[in-house]
Parts: C-alpha cells; sequence; structure tokens
C-alpha cells in the first residue's frame, strides 16, 4: 500500500537501486512528468521524490503488470473488466453489454485460480468462485495490478500467498492539496446502451490523521445494441446476413462505499470500509436460431464491511490485521413459459480474519508469518439443497534473502478446509501445502533476470460439491504448477526524444491437474456431475514494450504493447487422440495462441488522444480443434479524446471516446454477441 | 540502438495490425468421410442423424450416412439451405421421416425443421414451444410440447399439451393438454399414447399415461405406468413398452409393458432404459450399468445384456442413440461422450460384431432411415446453372375448386383479385421454390409453363409435376402403395402459334387409370358459393349433388372468395375415389399406378410423365413433339370424414431432361 512501507525499507531500495530501473518505471512516469521542460536530472529529484511512496511495490520478483493513474484513465475502461484486457496473459470472458458476466482467467489455469484482491482482502465467491469483473466500477479505482504468483511484497495474508495468480484493486485513498480538508469529485458518463452512469466522491480530511472518504454510483442502461451475424459462401456470395438488436441486457444498479483512512503516531495506519451493491440485470442469453430474446433476471445485493491496521513496532517486527463480514444475495428468475420456471435465492455469508508478522534478521534476511481464518456458508430454496459451511484455516511461512544482485523468495503455505452439510455422506476435509521459489537476479540497473515456481490448489466450490443433482462431494482440489522464468529492460535513454525504452518477457509452463470438470452422468439422460478428470499443459510466452518519447512544444507520446502466445493443451482423455478431432493435445476452450494489445497516448497541453487496440486470435469453442469449433479472430479499436484542465479553481476532465471504432461483429462467447462501434461521453469535475 | 528500438515498436504496432485480419466467416461447408467397412445391401439408401448440440451452442446439426456409397456427410444442413439464418437450431431433441419429408424437432429452438428426406432441404417450420417428440398419422404430425397453460396458483407449474399439426400446411390446427413434461408419443391401436414425465415438478414426478382418442383428440383417459415416464415403442403385438426414469435416487428406472387392447401394465422389467427401438419382435435397449439389451417382445425375457459382442462396448463413454436396419439388423449405437466433442456412431453386424465407426457432432443422438433416392447436391449450392430453367417459370391461371386448403396454399387475403391469387400461386410453385398450393375438390385447375420446350423423346419420361403425396404401406400380396395420393389429371399444350401464351390446343395424360370402368370421361360438376359460408354445395352432370364439407380444422370459407362468380363449373375426367377406409377407422389412400400428379412420391420413376402418353379428346395419340403449358386439375372426388375432401396439392414441375 501506499505510503507504508517502512523507512529502513525504502532507504534500502533507494541505496541500492539508484539510477535503476524501477525509479523509471512506466507506471508513474506520466504521472511525475508532467512539466516536460525538465532537465533529466530535474526529472529524477522529481522521480526520487514519488519513488519514496513507491518504490516498494516496484521490486517485483514475480511478473507483474499494473495500471494506474493516467495510463489507467486513458484506457475509459468501464469497469476493471475492460481494464484487465490490456493485460498480458489474461484471457476475459465477457459475455457482452454492461451487465453481461466478465470473468478473468489468468495465464489458462481457469478462473477459479484465480485470487481478486480488493483493498488487500480478497473477494470471496464459495458458490462458485468467479469474481464478476463486471461488476467493479472504475469510478473509484486508482490501481489495478496482476501478478504471476504473487506479491512479492512480503507482508501478506495466507491467502495471497495461495493464489495462483492475483488482481489487486485498490480504491483511492484520499489526497489533500495543501491547504484544502476536502475535495469533491462529480462524474456523468452516458452514451451507447442507454448508460447513464452519474458517480459522486467526497473526501475529508477530519483529522491530521484520519480522512474519510464516501463514494456512491448508479449504473443504469437498456443494454439495447444492434448486433448481425452474417455467413458467407466459398463464392464470396453472402448466404446469410441478419441484424438484430440485443434483448434482456439491461442494468439498474447502485453501490456506496464508504471509507476511514487513518494513521498511527508511530508509522502505522489503519482502514475501515464498508461497501454496498445493489443491482438488478437481465440476463441475455445465447443468440440461437428462432430464439432472439431471453427473458432470464437476476437480482444481486452484495455488502461487506472490512478493516485493517498495520503498525511497525520496531525496526525488526512489524505486524497487520485485517478482518472482513461479508453477505451476498443472489436471485435468480426464468420465467420463460418456454423453459423451466426457476426461481432460485442464494445468501452467502463469509467472515474472514487475517494476521501477518514480518520480521528482519540482519541485512540479508527478512520473514513473514501469516495466518487466516475464514468461515463460509451457502443457504439456497433449491430442493434437497445441503446447507454447506466450511471453515478455512491457513497459515504461511514466507523468507526473502537478498544479497547484492540476487533476492530470493520461499514461502510454504497451508490450507486446512473443514466442511460441514446437511448432506448424508460425510463432510470433505481438505489438507493441502502450497510451496513456492521465487528468484531474481540484477545484472544491471537496467536488466534484470528472474524466474519461480509454485504450486497452488484450487478448492471445490459449494457448487462443485454440494449443488443438488452435480455435485458431487467426493472432489479433490484442483492442483496448478507453475514455472516462469522472465528477464526485464528498462533503461531511461538520453536522447533529444525518446526517453524510455522497456522490454519485458516472460516464458512459461503451467500444468493443471485433477482439474473439476463436468461430465455426463449415467446414460442418455442429459445429466451432469462433477469430477477432478482434467488435465491441461499450458506453454506460454509473454512479450511487452513500452516507449515514452517527448518532443518540443510539450508533445509527448507514450506506447506501449504486449503480446501473449499460449499452447494450452487439453491432456484429459490420451484415448481420444484420433486428428484431427481428438481432445488429447488440442487447445483448450477459448484460449487464443495469440492475444496482443497495443495502446498509443499522445497528449499535448492539456488534450490527449488514447487509441487503443487489442487483438485476440483464433480461438475453439472445444478442445476438438474441428472447424465447426473454430472462432474467427476478433480484434478492436478504441479512440478516445480528452482535454483535462482548470476552470477557474475547478478542475474538470472531458472525455469523448468512441469504443470498436471498426464496428467489428464478434463473439467473445460463442452465441454471446458483443457490442459494434459504441459512444461514450464523461464529463467530471473536480473541486 | 534507440532507434532501431522504436522502429520495432512501430514495426510491432503495424504488424499487429496488419496480421489481424479478420475474414468474412465462411458457411460451414459440411465434411464428407468414407466410411471404412462395408454395408451389407438393402433397399435403404441411407439414414439421417440429428445430433443434438449442447444447450446454448446452436450446434443441432444433421449428418448423413449415404448407404449405396458409404460416404458419411457430416453437418449439411447449412450446406443444404445456405439462406437460413443460425443454421439449423439448439439441442435437437427428435428426428422421423413421413411420406418425403424429414421432420426434425428443435427443442431449444422452439421449432420442428421440416425438410425433404432426400436432401434435408427445408420446406418450413413449425413454432411450437419446448417441443419434444413427434408421431405421425394420417395428415397429422403430433409433437409433445412441455409449454402449455401456466397454472395460476402460483406454483408455475406449467401442463404439457399435444400439437396437431397439418403436414400439408405446416399450422398447429388443435392442441390437447396432457400431463406435466410429456416426452414419447406414439400412436397404436388408433389411439395417441403419450409419456407424462414431470421432470419439472421434482420429486413429484408424473406416472401416467395419456390416452387420446384420434376422432376426439382429447385425453380420455390417463393409466398409471411408473415414475418419471419418458418413451413409448408399440410392438406388433397389441403391447406397448413404456420407459420409465425413476427419480435419479431412490427409484430406478424400469421398462413397462403396456396391453393396449385392455389398457393394463402386464409386466415391468427391472431395466433402466434410455433408449429403446423395435426390430421385427426384437425390443433393442440402452441403459445405465453398461446394458445393449435385446428383449424379445413376445415372452418379455432379455435374450442379452449385451448385444455387442466384441468388446466394442467399453469405447463407448455414454451410449446415446440406437436404431436397428430394419432391413439388415445391422444395429446402429452412437456414443454422446463427454457431451461437448464430437461424438461417434458405430455400426455393428447383427452378431454385435463392429463394423465401422465414424465422428459425429455433437450428442449425436436420434437417427431415421431413408429409402428414398439421395439428392445430390451441387458443391456451391448458390450457383445455377445457366441456360433454360429446368422448373416452370410462369403461372398461367390458378382456379381452384372449393376445398378445405382454399383461401391457405396459397394464403388469401381480403381484397385479393384472381391475378393476386395467380401470382401468389406462382410465388409459391415457381421454379425451385417449392411451396404448396391445393387445387380444392374435383375440377380445381392450374396452368403453368416452361421458359422453354419439353421435349418429347422417344423412350423415356419427359417430365415430372411434383406434389406432396408420399406412400407409408405396401400391401404385399397385391404389391399396391398407400400413403396420401390426392392424384390430380394433367394436361399439357405445345405453343404451336408461338405467340408463347396458353392458347393452343390441349391434351389429357391417359394416366394407368384413365380407361378403367369407373373412370367417368366427360364429366363435369357445378359448385355453389354456399349462402352462409357453410358447407359447399355441388351438383354434376350424373344428376347426383351434395356438399364439400366445411373442414372443422380450416375455418375459412372453402368457396375461392376472389371469384365473384356465385357458380362455378369444371369438367374433365373424374376418376374412381382412391380411398379405402379402414377397421381402426383410418383411411388408406391408394396411389394410382402411374401417370397423375400428386399421387406417386416426386422422387418415384411413377411420378415420371412421358409426353407420349398425350391424348386428343377422342383418345388418339397427340404426337407432340414437346409441350410448353401444363395444367393439372384435381381427378377425384371424396369426401374422408374428418380429413375433409381429396385435394391435389402442386408443388411445381420439373423438365427431366434437363436434370439428367
Amino acid at each position: 500500500m501506499k505510503g507504508t512501507k517502512s523507512s529502513k525499507t525504502i532507504e534500502r531500495v533507494c541505496r541500492l537501486r539508484a539510477h535503476s530501473f524501477v525509479l523509471f518505471s512506466p507506471l508513474f512516469f506520466p504521472l511525475t512528468t508532467h512539466a516536460s521542460e525538465q532537465t533529466d536530472s530535474i526529472m529524477m529529484k522529481d522521480t526520487l521524490q514519488e519513488v519514496t511512496i513507491y518504490a516498494a511495490t516496484q521490486h517485483d520478483i514475480v511478473p507483474t503488470q499494473k495500471l494506474r493513474g493516467t495510463r489507467l484513465e486513458n484506457l475509459s475502461a468501464q469497469s476493471v473488466a475492460d481494464a484487465v484486457r490490456y493485460f498480458s496473459g489474461i484471457q476475459l470472458k465477457d459475455y457482452g453489454g454492461v451487465g453481461g458476466l466478465k470473468t478473468v482467467d489468468i495465464r489458462s489455469m481457469g478462473s477459479n485460480h484465480m485470487g481478486v484482491f480488493y483493498d488487500g482482502i480478497q473477494l470471496g465467491n464459495a458458490q462458485n468462485g468467479q469474481v464478476d469483473l463486471g461488476r467493479f466500477s472504475m469510478d473509484n479505482i486508482e490501481e489495478i495490478a496482476l501478478y504471476n504468483g504473487q506479491k512479492s511484497d512480503l507482508m501478506q495474508s495466507a491467502k495471497d500467498y495461495g493464489a495462483g495468480g492475483t488482481i489487486y484493486i485498490r480504491t483511492r485513498r484520499p489526497t489533500f492539496a495543501e491547504g484544502k480538508r476536502w475535495n469533491l469529485r462529480a462524474t456523468m458518463r452516458t452514451g451507447s446502451f442507454g448508460l447513464r452512469n452519474p458517480s459522486l466522491t467526497w473526501e475529508q480530511q477530519l483529522t491530521p490523521r484520519i480522512s474519510a472518504s464516501v463514494s456512491a454510483e448508479h449504473t443504469g442502461a437498456t443494454g439495447k445494441y444492434r448486433f448481425r451475424y452474417r455467413r458467407v459462401l466459398p463464392s464470396g456470395t453472402v448466404a446469410w446476413d441478419t441484424t438484430a438488436v440485443r434483448q434482456n441486457g439491461d442494468i439498474l444498479a447502485w453501490r456506496a462505499e464508504a471509507a476511514l483512512f487513518g494513521q498511527t503516531r508511530k508509522a502505522g495506519e489503519w482502514t475501515a470500509k464498508a461497501y454496498f451493491y445493489d443491482s438488478e440485470r437481465g440476463i441475455p442469453g445465447a443468440i440461437v436460431n428462432n430464439v432472439w430474446k431471453h427473458h432470464q433476471r437476476q437480482w444481486d445485493r452484495n455488502a461487506f464491511v472490512q478493516g485493517g491496521m498495520r503498525q511497525r513496532q520496531s525496526d525488526r517486527y512489524e505486524w497487520k490485521v485485517d478482518a472482513k463480514y461479508a453477505e451476498d444475495r443472489m436471485r435468480y428468475l426464468n420465467p420463460d413459459p418456454t423453459l423451466m420456471y426457476i426461481d432460485n435465492r442464494f445468501l452467502q455469508r463469509e467472515l474472514y480474519l487475517t494476521t501477518a508478522h514480518h520480521l528482519t534478521f540482519g541485512k540479508h534476511w527478512q520473514a513473514n508469518i501469516s495466518t487466516d481464518w475464514q468461515w463460509n456458508s451457502l443457504r439456497a430454496n433449491l430442493n434437497g439443497f445441503t446447507y454447506p459451511r466450511r471453515n478455512t484455516m491457513m497459515w504461511a511461512t514466507a523468507a526473502t534473502y537478498e544479497l547484492d544482485k540476487l533476492r530470493v523468495l520461499g514461502s510454504l503455505t497451508g490450507t486446512h478446509i473443514f466442511d460441514a452439510s446437511q448432506s448424508s455422506a460425510s463432510s470433505p476435509q481438505y489438507h493441502r501445502a502450497s510451496p513456492q521459489l521465487a528468484v531474481s537476479w540484477q545484472q544491471n540497473p537496467a536488466l534484470s533476470l528472474r524466474g519461480f515456481v509454485k504450486r497452488t490448489f484450487r478448492m471445490p466450490t459449494f457448487n462443485d460439491l454440494y449443488y443438488t443433482d452435480v455435485g458431487s462431494i467426493s472432489l479433490k482440489p484442483e492442483t496448478a504448477t507453475q514455472y516462469n522464468v522472465g528477464v526485464l529492460y528498462s533503461k531511461y535513454i538520453r536522447h533529444p526524444w525518446i526517453k524510455k525504452v522497456e522490454l519485458k518477457g516472460d516464458t512459461y509452463a503451467n500444468l493443471v491437474d485433477d482439474k473439476i470438470v463436468a461430465i455426463p452422468k449415467g446414460s442418455g439422460q442429459y445429466r451432469w456431475m462433477m469430477m477432478n478428470i482434467g488435465r491441461v499443459r499450458i506453454l506460454g510466452s509473454e512479450l511487452s514494450a513500452e516507449g515514452v518519447m517527448r518532443w518540443p512544444h510539450g508533445w509527448k507520446l507514450n506506447l506501449q504493447g504486449q503480446w501473449t502466445w499460449q499452447r494450452a493443451q487439453d491432456l484429459s482423455d490420451p484415448t481420444d487422440n484420433e486428428p484431427p478431432a481428438g481432445t488429447y493435445g488440442g487447445q483448450i476452450a477459448y484460449i487464443p495462441r495469440h492475444s496482443a494489445s497495443a495502446t498509443a497516448h499522445l497528449s499535448w497541453q492539456q488534450w490527449g488522444v488514447n487509441y487503443a487496440f487489442i487483438y485476440v486470435g483464433e480461438r475453439w469453442h472445444n478442445s476438438s480443434n474441428i472447424a465447426v469449433n473454430h472462432e474467427e479472430p476478433w480484434y478492436t479499436s478504441d479512440m478516445a479524446l480528452t482535454w483535462q484542465g482548470n476552470i477557474r479553481r475547478v478542475g474538470a476532465r472531458v472525455s469523448l471516446e468512441c469504443n470498436n471504432l471498426l464496428d467489428q461483429q464478434y463473439d467473445v462467447v460463442l452465441n454471446y454477441p458483443m457490442p459494434g462501434r459504441n459512444w461514450r461521453v464523461t464529463l467530471q469535475i473536480r473541486i | 540502438m534507440k532507434h532501431y528500438i522504436s522502429a520495432k515498436l512501430l514495426f510491432l504496432a503495424t504488424t499487429l495490425l496488419a496480421v489481424a485480419c479478420r475474414s468474412d466467416v465462411m458457411l460451414y461447408p459440411g465434411e464428407e468421410e468414407d466410411i471404412k467397412g462395408t454395408t451389407t445391401s438393402t433397399t435403404l439408401t441411407g439414414l439421417w442423424l440429428l445430433n443434438e448440440g449442447n444447450m446454448g451452442s446452436n450446434k443441432c446439426s444433421l449428418d448423413f450416412l449415404d448407404l449405396q456409397t458409404n460416404t458419411y456427410h457430416r453437418n449439411i444442413y447449412g450446406a443444404r439451405n445456405p439462406n437460413v439464418a443460425k443454421d439449423l437450431g439448439d439441442v435437437g431433441n427428435d428426428l422421423k421421416i413421413y411420406g418425403n419429408r424429414l421432420w426434425a424437432v428443435v427443442n431449444c429452438s422452439n421449432k420442428v425443421e421440416v425438410m425433404r428426406a432426400n436432401s434435408a432441404e427445408r420446406i418450413g417450420q413449425v413454432d411450437i414451444p419446448n417441443c419434444r417428440f413427434i408421431t405421425f398419422h394420417g395428415r397429422y404430425a403430433y409433437v409433445t410440447s412441455y409449454a402449455g397453460p401456466v397454472s395460476l396458483d402460483g406454483s408455475h407449474a406449467q401442463r404439457g399439451y399435444v400439437a396437431r399439426i397439418d403436414t400439408a400446411t405446416l399450422q398447429v390446427v388443435d392442441t390437447c393438454l396432457v400431463g406435466y413434461q410429456p416426452d414419447g408419443i406414439t400412436v397404436a391401436d388408433g389411439r395417441l399414447w403419450v409419456a407424462n414425465s414431470g421432470g419439472y415438478q421434482t420429486p413429484a414426478y408424473e406416472t401416467e399415461l395419456s390416452i387420446i382418442p384420434l376422432e376426439t383428440f382429447s385425453e380420455v383417459k390417463r393409466l398409471r405406468v411408473g415414475l418419471n415416464l419418458a418413451q413409448v415403442v408399440p410392438d406388433g403385438h397389441g403391447q406397448l413398452w413404456v420407459t420409465s426414469r425413476g427419480n435419479h435416487g431412490s427409484v430406478n428406472g424400469k421398462l413397462y409393458c403396456v396391453d393396449m387392447r385392455s389398457e393394463q401394465v402386464t409386466d415391468s422389467l427391472s431395466l433402466a432404459v434410455s433408449t429403446l427401438t423395435l426390430a421385427g419382435d426384437s425390443l433393442y435397449v440402452l441403459g445405465s450399468d453398461g446394458l445393449f439389451g435385446i428383449i424379445d417382445v413376445r415372452n418379455h425375457r432379455l435374450l442379452t445384456r449385451s448385444f455387442i459382442t466384441d468388446g466394442t462396448e467399453r469405447q463407448i463413454e455414454i451410449p446415446y442413440g440406437l436404431a436397428v436396419n430394419p432391413d439388415t439388423r445391422e444395429i446402429y449405437v452412437t456414443d454422446a461422450r463427454n457431451y461437448v466433442s464430437p461424438g461417434r456412431l458405430y455400426c455393428f453386424t447383427p452378431k454385435g460384431e463392429k463394423q465401422w465407426d465414424v465422428r459425429t457432432g455433437d450428442i449425436p443422438a436420434h437417427i431415421a432411415f431413408l429409402r428414398d433416392k439421395p439428392a445430390t447436391m451441387p458443391n456451391e449450392p448458390d450457383i445455377k446453372p445457366d441456360g433454360p430453367d429446368p422448373y416452370i417459370n410462369k403461372v398461367w391461371e390458378y382456379c381452384p375448386a372449393p376445398g378445405q386448403f382454399v383461401g391457405i396454399l396459397p394464403q388469401y387475403q381480403a381484397g385479393d383479385s384472381p391475378e393476386d391469387m395467380r401470382q401468389k400461386a406462382e410465388e409459391a410453385i415457381k421454379g425451385d421454390a417449392l411451396g404448396t398450393i391445393t387445387l380444392g375438390a374435383w375440377g380445381g385447375y392450374v396452368t403453368f409453363g416452361f421458359d422453354h420446350r419439353v421435349e418429347n423423346r422417344t423412350g423415356c419420361t419427359d417430365f415430372k409435376v411434383l406434389g406432396n403425396a408420399f406412400i407409408d404401406k405396401t400391401d404385399d400380396s397385391s404389391g399396391r402403395k398407400a400413403g396420401s395420393a390426392e392424384p390430380g389429371i394433367i394436361q399439357v399444350s405445345h405453343d404451336d402459334n408461338g405467340n408463347g401464351l396458353p392458347d393452343d390446343p390441349w391434351y389429357e395424360i391417359q394416366g394407368s387409370d384413365h380407361l378403367l370402368p369407373t373412370t367417368l370421361p366427360h364429366y363435369a360438376i357445378t359448385y355453389t358459393r354456399p349462402a352462409d359460408g357453410g358447407d359447399t354445395p355441388w351438383k354434376d352432370n350424373q344428376g347426383q349433388t351434395g356438399f364439400v364439407i366445411q373442414s372443422p380444422f380450416h375455418t375459412q370459407p372453402h368457396y375461392p372468395q376472389w371469384v365473384d362468380d356465385e357458380q362455378l363449373t369444371f369438367s374433365g375426367t373424374r376418376l374412381a375415389s382412391n380411398v379405402e377406409p379402414l377397421s381402426n377407422g383410418t383411411f388408406a389412400f391408394w396411389a394410382l399406378p402411374w401417370g397423375y400428379a400428386d399421387n406417386q412420391p416426386n422422387h418415384a420413376p411413377e411420378c415420371e410423365i412421358d409426353i407420349e402418353w398425350a391424348v386428343t379428346s377422342d383418345g388418339q395419340p397427340a404426337r407432340l413433339p414437346g409441350i410448353h403449358f401444363v395444367r393439372v386439375y384435381t381427378g377425384v372426388y371424396q369426401q374422408n370424414a374428418m380429413t375433409g375432401e381429396s385435394s391435389t396439392e402442386i408443388c411445381g414441375a420439373v423438365d427431366l431432361h434437363l436434370l439428367k
């Protein structure tokens, strides 16, 4: 967290890394160089000041990607899901539209291996393990970070250590300009899909050490957009071509958050936060022959309170404690008389406590010990529902050793799960240990090498185990083993207009075993059950590059690009290996071999133009990589024009965005058409 | 170095844009594969396999096995129907051939797709929400649906129904409420038998069969059989075999036998059967626990638990679909595997040895055998040959006699003129549109023409008129065939004066029954517009009178509304009635041997016409060099109780010389 690292660490970082790449990380560069006429040395000084705030999270042993500040703002993302598309190694499963479900899969391990942390505490979904990132508005978000393996920051909860990959969403912390005791930020977004999205944030300095923030947001949209499906014959003539309007994709949502931020007298801090989200949405459904509209509805009400404190006791010892209580209600209604009537209600409760202790021994050694306890329950109005409850105990020990250019991190995490339910079968218990080893080598200030090995487990969810008729109580946890090696080159250049170049490359091999998949049950009766029969081997490479350029008269250009190659093979059924349709060795569903994104941001004085490009290569709906399961590549171009400045003493920002500029018609998920060209206008004022 | 790097960045960006080409998405052309293995000679020409496809995937697909060439055609619906948006649909649930049409019930697309049996070319669809299974009788198809009226008591329970579909018009003409979530349906012993499952009412499953007499088409009785009923198969001994799925928990699935006469459950076998099919007296069953059984329906004995004898059953992950070739007794079993990957079709000898297997679509499930000659299709279906159109290009006159489909085929809109109706008739049957028009009762006619002369070549047939006749039974002793035959008499004309108009002499095609003593050569009839919109009175030149009965299923006036005249008079040859009432209250429509329209199936050689058969009004051979115009009129007058009067239906005509 910002501004929280002990002064000793900061000193060390500065000492070790003076002139090193971390000082010129892309992520704060645009923020710190707004005075473009500065000389390099002045800028460096500027940057150094900023480093005292950010350096703590800059030294990463594992591959890290971050979006924050101006760059995040320039992407004009509506939700966290829109933003994470720009990370390499990420596949977003997007059912389309403002209210459509959006989940992420990191390095093809499956979305359940991904931990999503909101202000440091994991967002859980004990029911199905899915976190819908489309629900997290960008309005109040300051930074989104993606870690493969986990954050290299030592003082973490055991949950952090136990995740295969993590996304950290950090909300804005109040900062006040000299002489100001409050900030007000009001934003209105509107545009295509009948979008109306006003939000308001109030920040108040209560005492010199305590500040508060209150934020509220409303999102409403009809969710209607035109989509088109078209097929041509080999001769080029159109076979069929049909255009329709997406129906039942409406959403009505409210979000309210309140938070208190405090600092203790002795370099400690505490936060307390309450979060409330309430929504009703239509589920637009698959577009199939003769069915162009669906009627399913979903209501969600999510509320949580969380808080934490961290305190430095001495040069050698620092601790933190966090707690959370969450209640998630969901109602799913299928009133369609052509289908089975369903009116299901679910209530999940979660209680979570964690404490972490960080110890420093001498110059080279640091250690961490953390323990977590979590309790989950699920209620539902389903027939034969067994009301599962789960107690999770976790512990983690970690140590780092640093010597000159070498840094080594080792950790061991234990997970102990005790389930209880009204099921007649005995309740499962799971005991698993997750080891990790990560090494980095700083060859010179510009070049570093890194690698890690980690094994994690994805525990069966309540649905996997207890869902009436489908769940299977004998499931084992899914295992993911990751191997990663990478190189980072980042150099600040003395050049008339190129200021910085950064290149990053990682290659990895993941093995997911005992993968939990739904398989047919019984004979010919179209019923499913969950089984540990899946096995996936993933080989991948990621490359990213960044360049920063400046020209006279205040022109600035920032270019970023990333490319991902993944071979994610289904190794579940060795007998099904007959080419071309055999699933053995086939690329798994919805994982492209190639995907890429590029952004270019050009700015001049108060004006900025952002161009963002996303490419997702050909994919298949199934491990049987044959033509009927093939999905064409898609790529979108998004443009945004922004103006940001002051009108008297009021800060203002106006942006006009055009997304999917070329009006490409595509599906991310089969039969879920995505929107074509769409527009958005954002007006924000800051007082 | 620095310049190099920035150049590289730009290169990366531009390459991304350039390689990222998204081509037009191609219509899936289908695939062909040779079956490695031979098929025993059979009178069947092929089999259709309907792949269900997973829910939401829209991957319901049709495969065709050509038994004459041993070629397997995968997923051919798209290529055969390139203009149908979004393919065949989502989740196929049943497949049957009736007459010369192939009917596919597509559950999550809420429709029954009607296609040509020999080509899978689409004829039309019947919208039925949550439709499940199909059966046929007479001129109707019967489809079960879950989507009956929703209970108003707050339980949201929804009874199912059976829809009665007119196979000529593809309209739902009546519905009959049954139990909750009806599945299997069959016609046997003059009644419809419907298996109610209650699948949405868990755990309160249904236990009863609904019994529906065909005449009244209303549920008269429920027969309690077993929990969660699924399939019904009648055998040749007055027995009905009924599967029950149990409750997937404490109650296992069972197979029941019902005696249809006494309406009693006579036996139950402790076999959880998921799929079953009858061949002779052998009932083949698939079930959980690796059951590949054969039951002798005469003594209810399980002859074997594994009709697969070479160990292949161990390769079959989820046995799903089952069919037995009625001629050779070869056994076809499909494997649905994991439901999301392509399945497989296995073919076994009658002794249970694997002959071959082949990849199918997703969830291969339902099989229908084809006896017709499969139509060959051009590689690229949107290209038409240059030169003369093998099909007719113009309808000159459309003058139907009163009839139950008059005003429906084609559709009459209030205010339509005779010219409007002519145009609609033309639209329906011109070219390869292959729609359907009705000619009404005896005498009603249509006149159409080709864009060229159909040559009268010696020694071969020259053209054929397409109708919707089909054959579904053959009298073994006489060789006579019956099904739906509504013979129309064909007349031809040569454009002698070369003015392109049908104003030249007409000659009648002397078909097989023209010279029978029961045929009336100079018959004439006059229909009078009914005053009250009821039955249409008629009077003929033989001193007879009667009525064209107003059909209870078609409420529109049967007298053509676009005609101003109060009377319509037709004259020509009247053939004897071809209908024979059967003991069970239904009718056999005997097909005449040759020489008529809408009498023999379109693919049958007996449907083809030789211009040599044309005769002058005094019965002398006309010896035409060729013809330009054709007229067809309904050749029989008969009222067939509730199925209404016989009326010839025309779908087009084709010059055989341009096809061969």
